[in-house]
């Protein structure tokens, strides 16, 4: 039981779960530091990628839907703002699993950039 | 507030299921966007993401095994539209057909030609018998489903002594 975890839909590893799809990395990442609204973490990865990965609703709220059926983010019972429109926002936060499939699928790509770096096209890139 | 009446439309388009539990949270998502960025990329970005998210929720709902929504039905009123439609199609043909034969032309009104006429009452009259199937299907006044008879189970024989 060392790396599986009880989500949703039963035992399941994080890798099962990679690679991620851009959307889905995103979110885990926009939520890695603390939960979020729908609103919230569009513009949280807007920042992040400074403008060139911008969310909309349908593919937000769709794949967060995934996410939660998965158990890798949960809806928070808490709220942080307590501005007018705040009954119709929900927060979610990463769950631990959640922390794992990001923590693995970066760990998955940074093996793949590593592997990259090391041919001899991308050593030829580098300023002398 | 219109644009947030037609975005409010348009989420009409996903799954009901997929609808209920994020609709008001989409709301919400339009009128933030509204007050961020100008309307025309707002709505740019609102259709390509109704094209893009709208088939892939409607994939997802048919493949859930927990889904809410008789597909079952939405068949037969499909196979009903496309059955009586196609006969009501090949009647209003066959009309045409005779009318042109017996040298009706023109048009009774004096404006369309007969045979324009007749294809756009049998094609009015399949549009009609689709939405009364429709109707009768979520309404639960049908009797024997199509897909029953498209799917039918093998006939067996069983001997008794």
């Amino acid at each position: 039981m060392k790396n599986r975890e009880q989500d949703k839909s039963g035992l399941r590893e994080p890798d099962d779960f990679l690679p991620l799809t851009p959307a889905v990395f995103h979110i885990l990442v926009a939520l890695g530091d603390g939960e979020a609204h729908g609103y919230a973490i569009m513009q949280e990865v807007l920042r992040r990628t400074e403008g060139s990965v911008r969310m909309s609703a349908g593919t937000l709220y769709g794949a967060v839907s995934r996410l939660l059926e998965d158990g890798l983010i949960d809806e928070c019972d808490s709220r942080q703002d307590t501005g007018m429109d705040d009954t119709r926002r929900r927060y979610y936060r990463l769950t631990g699993f959640g922390s794992r499939v990001l923590a693995s699928e970066i760990k998955r790509m940074s093996e793949l950039v590593r592997a990259a770096r090391a041919t001899k096209v991308i050593r030829k890139m580098r300023p002398a | 507030m219109n644009g947030e009446r037609i975005y409010a439309t348009l989420l009409g388009l996903y799954p009901k299921p997929f609808r209920a539990r994020f609709g008001p949270e989409m709301i919400q998502w339009f009128r933030d966007s509204a007050a961020d960025m100008p309307v025309h990329v707002l709505w740019l970005e609102v259709l390509k993401d109704c094209c893009a998210a709208v088939p892939r929720e409607w994939r997802r709902e048919i493949e859930r095994e927990d889904g809410e929504i008789d597909y079952t039905g939405i068949a037969d009123a499909f196979m009903v539209s496309l059955v009586v439609g196609t006969l009501l199609l090949g009647w209003g043909w066959a009309g045409a057909t005779v009318t042109l034969g017996l040298n009706l032309e023109p048009g009774i009104f004096g404006g369309p030609s007969t045979i324009v006429l007749a294809a756009l009452v049998t094609l009015g009259m399949a549009v009609l018998v689709g939405i009364i199937s429709v109707l009768a299907v979520t309404r639960r006044r049908t009797d024997m489903k199509c897909s029953q008879l498209i799917n039918y189970e093998r006939i067996t024989v069983r001997w008794s002594r």
